[in-house]
């Protein structure tokens, strides 16, 4: 086999003395090269479970599994590898085989053995081994949707209203900015408890409205600060000439005219404005000129000489990545005077929030039941706060010594949380042991990010592979070869989604940048990907009528003539589509190769 | 000649030398037992000794009885299993309450976990007094909570001179004195706990195991693409074996337990066609119970026991009306419809019992029966004193009062399941009692939820005439024989099962003792070892696994890579006989969109609202449901006001303040104070109007809300009525009559103002958002005010919606007069593209065309489903009558 672009980064990836962090787009091949790894990694470990792989969904964890299973029965078996890939992954097999009969593991017998998992699946065991620690007590069901307790407890809270407790002026003030409507401030409040993990750190638990107030203006100010000075980089060459334009625009406006180019300071933020206006228009356009208005008048001389300077840097700015769009954002970061009514509605809800997660937690212990994010949570407090992580090895039984971790991407701040307190102390270990270092590989495609709804946050894969764990750093590998489609594909998605995707990676921001894809596979033909647009009130049916049509059109073609069509996979967005489309297709034609499906993802 | 469930050939020996047998469970000890008589009777013995076989444990407590009666052994109680889980409960209750620093979230299911780590240290004969093992405990905080609970359960039992079941056998394996003179032999164990050893030891003269016997037949694998195919497959293929050779004896193991046990019920009755009138003679036995919580009988004794509490859900409420055991059971279809729709229609999912009974009551009235529920609810209200503090078995005879007062466990007589059922009932209930030894008083509320936990945690297993076909778990198989043994669900993730380690022992020591589900070899050694155990046991073993479960690809179980893959076709997803009949169906398609016409009767008119014009626009089906049919959905639960609540509130409001300002001069002339008085002014009079329940329904500080609202709500209104042209309010809320074809439409304008050309301007208030799109085209989304423009086609000059809302209030209109900004007197610009309306005087003519259309499409009988546009059918609710959405699907099936 002929090698393929990227294979120093594919061979680099199952290296089990690194560390590695791997963006790996669709059709990229990266579950072989998880289960490499993961096969590699087996043969250095005295029990299998000290290897983890976590999976986004149940299925993937399953799929992993069986394919893990079937390359170690295909070495048992001695069965003939028919690729250079396939060959990789036989030798792999071979030794984790060797190490599974000198541990006397009975990989052949044993599946459980696997130490493959969903997060969640993984939290729920942490939990069930520490029943004090996590303070779950004992089992609890854990449900997929749990909305109707998240109802319940809004409902406990409300009873406050009507009692002396501490937070029933601010339950009424929220009430009463939501018309005193009830049940429209309880969707809200269903929906932030659906949330939780998102907005609890930022709320926290405190006992005075005094504390939790600064505290918020802490993580408000915060905010400005990460933002301004990310601005701050982008500008500091320019900073001079700047001051000097924002100095001479001062003058001309009489406003007070600043001494220092604005910083990172929250209250900076006015300065900053002036930047701004000098540089964009009020829709947060480049400025094509420069006016009166904004403290150029149309003078000679000294004016004359500004607006050159102005022109000057302004063709130099427009060149710098992304500038354009965050200064555009800065009018949309929050300003707080303490008399606003959306302050004054945060604190509120600050306030509230809290409450009303305890109420939750007395309408689970009710129930009997949790949410995942419970389990979640109670799986972060069993592994504590203190540096000390000996005792999950106890109660384990196993000290974790690998972590791999597909789907990054839709990973929740409170997984990011848990591999934090799953690899503490690694960075020294690894100092100690730099023969036997313990590793992480975390891989995943920040394009594709479908959990937003699940708190999933594309920042926090950013932000892994710059930090790294516990001291552990991740080596960035890119795949971008393609096995799945053809270059008639690949193409026209690397054209257009290039299109869509923002300039910069952006940790803050939750944004990647897109990269592009390099087929493996020749075009078949020369228009490979149809585009077709419906508009109007009857799109929806245009569109599903449109697709039956074509799937009877082409099947009627197959039939007439070689070569044949193959299988036609129709994915919906919505559910409404799907069955739409599969009650259509029944009237159209009677074909069993036809599937439809929904999924969210487009690519 | 099939073989019996047991082989007692190989026992013989033992049984003439005079050897006691025993073994696990009792399941397997009668089995042994029937299988002694009926080889005697088949003997032609007419009478013989009992064979002495028992369950280990039975057996064992038996000795400690005898030890105790000789005074050999410590003189305490033994306790039950409720008993023992509740002095764990307040242990563990008592200790985090004592201790700041942890919380459990759930306390109930912890105590049968820390129950379950005393059990393994005392079989396991683990010394915790030796320091090296406390050290282990407490190097983590999870074992070493637990260590200081065991201590506090073992003082409290001391104290009360109390002890568990296992408690005994410690005392007998330490037994001094005791002559032992049985001689035992151990059948078919697996495992045997050192405790279990060294009791047996202690009290006999020779215990033995017995050796098992190898008759290793013909073992199969059979693989499925799904549970169900699994399931279903299994079930044809038994009623195939059966029908064959009757007494063919067939077990049929579950590896996942009870969540198969329901469709496989269900596939069998189904091939064995006893669904219907066969229901009771179905050949299968199933070991397995479900939990006397769950069954019907004592799930409804439950919900007449709930209206003891002080609150109640309307679905609680509602299956008192459906239960066959409750002398409430609905019998008066006439009140308790009208009593199901007022309990609706207050509102709240959760409500007070004392609502439901006024409720009730109020139903009661209205259709002048004596509503039984009405008169349930009452008499329980006299008779209960919640809120008294009892012991157990005090409440128990309140629980039987209450009972009693519902007419459980119903008038017709019970089959002998529910029979079955009645007598556990009466058990647990015994079992309850029992816990006055071990509780403090509790109130009603509390005393129930225990009995809740001892019903949830008491398995009805029913006992059925011996079959030939047994259903069990992968425990109560190990050491049966039959012909063919199937285990089902061989997934790999389930066999082995993973390592389930306790939680409160630390891990090292429950692998050095080799205690069950410490770690994933001892879970392989286990299992392999059962698969034997069945291998050797059944003349032919049968594995089954499905490759996909819940969309998850699945791998068969490595411990039957060895068995011989036998393919079994892969059943239809519909049964075959049901295909069949329905091919033999012979559909005819009846399209109905036409109702009667409707008849003159006296040659009076027919009578509606102007909502009957508004819902033949929006769906003819509609209008015939709501208006003919007299149908209208449930409403939904909501917190607060409702939305038709707010509105009416609203409307009473503004009513109210024209009533007092009368015309747009003395508005203008309102100080701010002035209008403030008359803003409260008309609030107050609007909320006291209210019924008292639903003043009752919130609380004081919902109202002051409620109020502070309406206020804010009402001065901004006002700011916008004081932009407008002179007018004076000649009508708020007033009624009128529009003929339209044979239809007399009763019309209610919110409000008519006289405008300075002594025109009318006709106002509906709204307090959602408004568009005067709704009044034009072909059908009109909301074509009251037209209506109203029609009624009154000289005078009226201006039709408005007063959009009255927060932040949002303004007026819409159209009409030939500026009377306000919002209305617009460009009539053509306002209509949708196409139109011929260019003035006020020609949209009335089109009105009134458009309108009588459909008043005679009403008229005539006019019902397609055929929803203008689709939020129609968001606000309509009657989907389950037109089914809109499975019309849609059925669709094809028609054409084809």
């Amino acid at each position: 086999m002929t090698s393929i672009p990227d294979e120093l980064a594919r061979s680099e990836a199952v290296n089990p003395m690194g560390s590695f962090c791997v963006s790996a787009p669709a059709g990229s091949g990266k579950t072989e090269l998880l289960i490499q790894r993961y096969l590699c990694l087996l043969s250095r470990v005295s029990r299998p479970e000290q290897v983890l792989a976590i999976t986004f969904t149940r299925k993937a964890a399953a799929e992993m599994r069986e394919r893990v299973m079937q390359a170690l029965n295909a070495a048992a078996a001695g069965e003939t590898c028919s690729s250079a890939h396939q060959q990789v992954t036989r030798a792999f097999a071979e030794k984790a085989l060797v190490a599974s009969e000198r541990g006397g593991w009975s990989l052949l017998r044993d599946i459980s053995r696997f130490n493959i998992k969903t997060i969640d699946s993984f939290c729920a065991g942490l939990t069930r081994r520490m029943p004090v620690l996590s303070q779950l007590g004992g089992q609890a069901e854990v449900l997929d949707d749990t909305s109707a307790l998240y109802a319940e407890a809004v409902l406990e809270l409300y009873k406050l209203v009507e009692e002396e407790h501490p937070i029933a002026t601010d339950l009424a003030a929220l009430m009463l900015h939501f018309d005193n409507d009830w049940d429209r401030l309880q969707q809200l409040l269903v929906g932030m408890l659906a949330r939780r993990e998102q907005w609890r750190d930022y709320v926290g638990v405190h006992h005075s409205p005094r504390e939790s107030e600064v505290y918020l203006l802490t993580t408000v100010n915060g905010m400005i600060r990460d933002e301004l000075a990310e601005l701050g980089i982008l500008l500091k060459p320019y900073q001079f000439q700047l001051l000097e334009l924002l100095q001479f625009s001062a003058s001309n406006l009489t406003a007070q005219i600043p001494l220092v180019f604005p910083g990172d300071a929250a209250n900076d933020l006015s300065q900053w404005y002036c930047v701004r206006n000098l540089l964009l228009t009020g829709t947060g356009q480049w400025r094509k000129i420069i006016t009166k208005n904004e403290g150029f008048p149309p003078d000679k001389g000294k004016a004359q000489a500004q607006k050159a300077l102005w022109k000057a840097l302004m063709g130099e700015l427009q060149k710098i990545d992304g500038l354009r769009t965050r200064l555009a954002g800065i009018t949309s970061l929050p300003v707080f005077s303490a008399d606003s009514d959306s302050w004054r509605l945060v604190l509120q809800l600050s306030r509230v929030l809290p409450v009303l997660a305890a109420q939750l937690l007395l309408v689970f212990r009710k129930h009997g039941v949790v949410d995942h994010s419970q389990i979640a949570q109670s799986a972060l407090l069993a592994l504590g706060e203190d540096d000390n992580p000996t005792e999950l090895a106890l109660r384990l039984d196993y000290q974790i010594e690998h972590i791999l971790v597909d789907e990054f991407q839709d990973t929740a701040i409170t997984q990011y949380e848990l591999l934090h307190k799953l690899t503490r102390g690694w960075g020294e270990h690894n100092h100690a042991n730099s023969s036997q270092p313990r590793t992480l590989m975390i891989v995943g495609d920040g394009m594709q990010s479908i959990y937003g709804f699940r708190g999933a946050n594309v920042g926090l894969f950013i932000k892994a592979r710059r930090e790294g764990f516990n001291g552990v750093t991740l080596r960035h590998l890119a795949l971008q070869c393609n096995f799945r489609s053809d270059a008639g594909i690949v193409n026209w998605v690397n054209n257009t989604f290039q299109l869509a995707f923002p300039a910069r990676d952006d940790a803050l921001r939750s944004q990647v940048r897109y990269s592009n894809a390099i087929a493996l596979r020749p075009a078949t033909s020369a228009d490979a990907v149809d585009l077709h647009g419906f508009t109007g009130e009857t799109a929806r049916t245009a569109e599903i009528a449109f697709i039956c049509q074509y799937i009877a059109d082409s099947l009627e073609q197959e039939s007439s003539q070689l070569p044949c069509l193959g299988a036609v996979e129709v994915i919906c967005r919505l559910l409404f589509h799907s069955s739409k489309i599969s009650v259509s297709h029944t009237t159209h034609l009677n074909s069993k190769r036809c599937r439809s499906r929904r999924s969210s993802q487009t690519c | 000649m099939a073989q019996g469930l047991y082989d007692i050939s190989s026992l013989e020996a033992l049984i003439e030398e005079g050897f006691i047998l025993l073994t696990p469970n009792q399941r397997l000890a009668r089995r042994i037992k029937a299988q002694w008589d009926a080889q005697r009777l088949a003997a032609g013995a007419k009478v013989w000794k009992p064979l002495p076989v028992h369950a280990v444990e039975d057996w064992l407590l038996q000795q400690w009885d005898v030890a105790a009666s000789k005074q050999l052994v410590a003189q305490v109680t033994p306790l039950g299993y409720a008993q023992i889980l509740e002095v764990w409960r307040q242990v563990i209750t008592t200790h985090s309450d004592d201790n700041a620093d942890y919380h459990l979230l759930r306390t109930e299911s912890i105590a049968e976990i820390a129950d379950h780590a005393r059990e393994l240290l005392l079989r396991w004969q683990v010394d915790t007094r030796l320091s090296k093992v406390q050290q282990l405990f407490h190097f983590e905080r999870d074992c070493g909570t637990f260590m200081q609970w065991l201590k506090m359960f073992a003082q409290r039992l001391e104290a009360a001179e109390l002890c568990t079941p296992t408690d005994c056998l410690v005392q007998l394996a330490n037994v001094t004195g005791l002559v032992p003179v049985s001689r035992v032999a151990l059948v078919e164990f697996d495992q045997i706990a050192p405790l279990v050893r060294a009791a047996l030891s202690a009290v006999t003269l020779q215990w033995l195991e017995v050796v098992p016997t190898h008759t290793h037949g013909e073992r199969l694998l059979h693989t499925f693409s799904s549970k169900r195919a699994e399931l279903q497959a299994l079930a044809s293929w038994v009623v195939c074996q059966h029908r064959v050779s009757p007494t063919t004896t067939i077990g049929i193991v579950l590896s996942n337990g009870n969540s198969d046990r329901a469709s496989l019920e269900y596939l069998l009755r189904r091939e064995f066609d006893c669904l219907g009138e066969n229901y009771n003679s179905l050949p299968v036995n199933f070991s397995s119970g479900v939990a006397l919580l769950h069954v019907p009988l004592v799930r409804d004794a439950f919900a007449a026991l709930a209206t003891g509490l002080e609150e109640i859900t309307v679905s609680a409420v509602v299956h008192l009306l459906h239960s066959r055991f409750l002398i409430s059971a609905d019998t008066q279809h006439v009140v308790t419809q009208s009593f199901v729709k007022a309990l609706y229609s207050h509102g709240r999912e959760r409500l007070s019992v004392s609502t439901v009974c006024d409720l009730a009551g109020e139903a009661s009235m209205r259709s002048a029966i004596d509503f039984v529920l009405h008169r349930q609810l009452r008499a329980m209200s006299r008779m209960l004193t919640r809120r008294r503090k009892a012991l157990p078995s005090a409440w128990v005879a309140q629980f039987n009062e209450i009972l009693s007062l519902w007419g459980w466990s119903g008038e017709d007589s019970l089959d002998s399941l529910e029979y079955q059922q009645l007598d556990l009932w009466l058990r647990t209930l015994d079992e309850f009692s029992a816990l006055d030894a071990v509780c403090r008083p509790m109130d009603f509320a509390q005393a129930l939820a225990l009995l809740r936990d001892c019903c949830a945690r008491q398995v009805f297993q029913p006992q059925t005439a011996d079959s030939p076909i047994q259903v069990l778990g992968p425990l109560e198989a190990a050491g049966l024989s039959f012909d063919h043994l199937w285990v089902c669900g061989m997934q790999a993730t389930t066999w082995p099962s993973a390592a389930q380690p306790n939680p409160f022992i630390p891990v090292a020591i429950q692998t050095q003792f080799a205690m069950p589900h410490a770690n994933s070899e001892r879970e392989l050694a286990f299992s392999s070892g059962l698969i034997d155990q069945y291998a050797r046991k059944s003349g032919t073993l049968h594995a089954s696994y499905c490759r996909q479960l819940d969309g998850i690809p699945e791998l068969p179980s490595a411990l039957i890579t060895e068995f011989k893959l036998q393919v079994i076709a892969e059943p239809t997803a519909v049964a075959m006989q049901w295909i069949s009949s329905s091919r033999e169906a012979a559909l005819v398609a009846i399209e109905d969109r036409q109702a009667p016409p409707l008849q003159r009767e006296d040659g009076n008119l027919h009578a509606g609202g102007s909502s009957l014009l508004e819902h033949q626009s929006q769906c003819p089906f509609r209008a015939f449901a709501t208006h003919r049919l007299q149908l209208s959905p449930l409403p939904d639960f909501y917190t607060g006001l409702s939305a038709a609540e707010r509105g009416a509130l609203l409307h009473a409001v503004l009513a109210a303040i024209w009533e007092q300002l009368g015309d747009s001069a003395t508005l203008l002339k309102l100080t701010a104070s002035q209008q403030e008085q008359a803003v409260v002014a008309a609030i107050d009079f609007a909320i006291k109007d209210l019924t008292t329940r639903q003043l009752g329904r919130q609380g004081k500080a919902f109202w002051s809300l409620e109020k502070e609202r309406l206020a804010r709500l009402l001065h901004e209104w006002l700011a916008v009525k004081r932009l407008r042209e002179p007018f004076t309010v000649i009508a708020t809320e007033s009624e009128l009559e529009l003929q339209l074809a044979t239809l007399k439409i009763r019309l209610r304008a919110d409000r008519i103002d006289q405008l300075g050309d002594s025109s009318h301007m006709v106002i509906d208030y709204k307090s959602g958002a408004t568009n005067i799109r709704d009044w034009l085209g072909e059908r009109p989304a909301n074509p009251q005010l037209p209506l109203y423009a029609l009624a009154q086609q000289d005078t009226v000059s201006v039709l408005a919606f007063a959009q009255v809302r927060a932040r949002q209030c303004r007026y819409t209109g159209l009409g030939s007069v500026v009377a306000a900004a919002g209305i617009s007197t460009e009539i053509a610009l306002s209509q949708k593209t196409g139109s011929v309306d260019q003035d006020w005087k020609n949209l009335k003519k089109s009105w009134r065309r458009i309108l009588e259309g459909l008043a005679n499409e009403f008229i005539v009988g006019e019902a397609r489903v055929d929803p203008h546009t689709p939020s129609v059918c968001t606000a309509c609710g009657l989907q389950a009558l037109c089914r809109i959405d499975t019309a849609s699907i059925n669709e094809p099936e028609q054409t084809e």
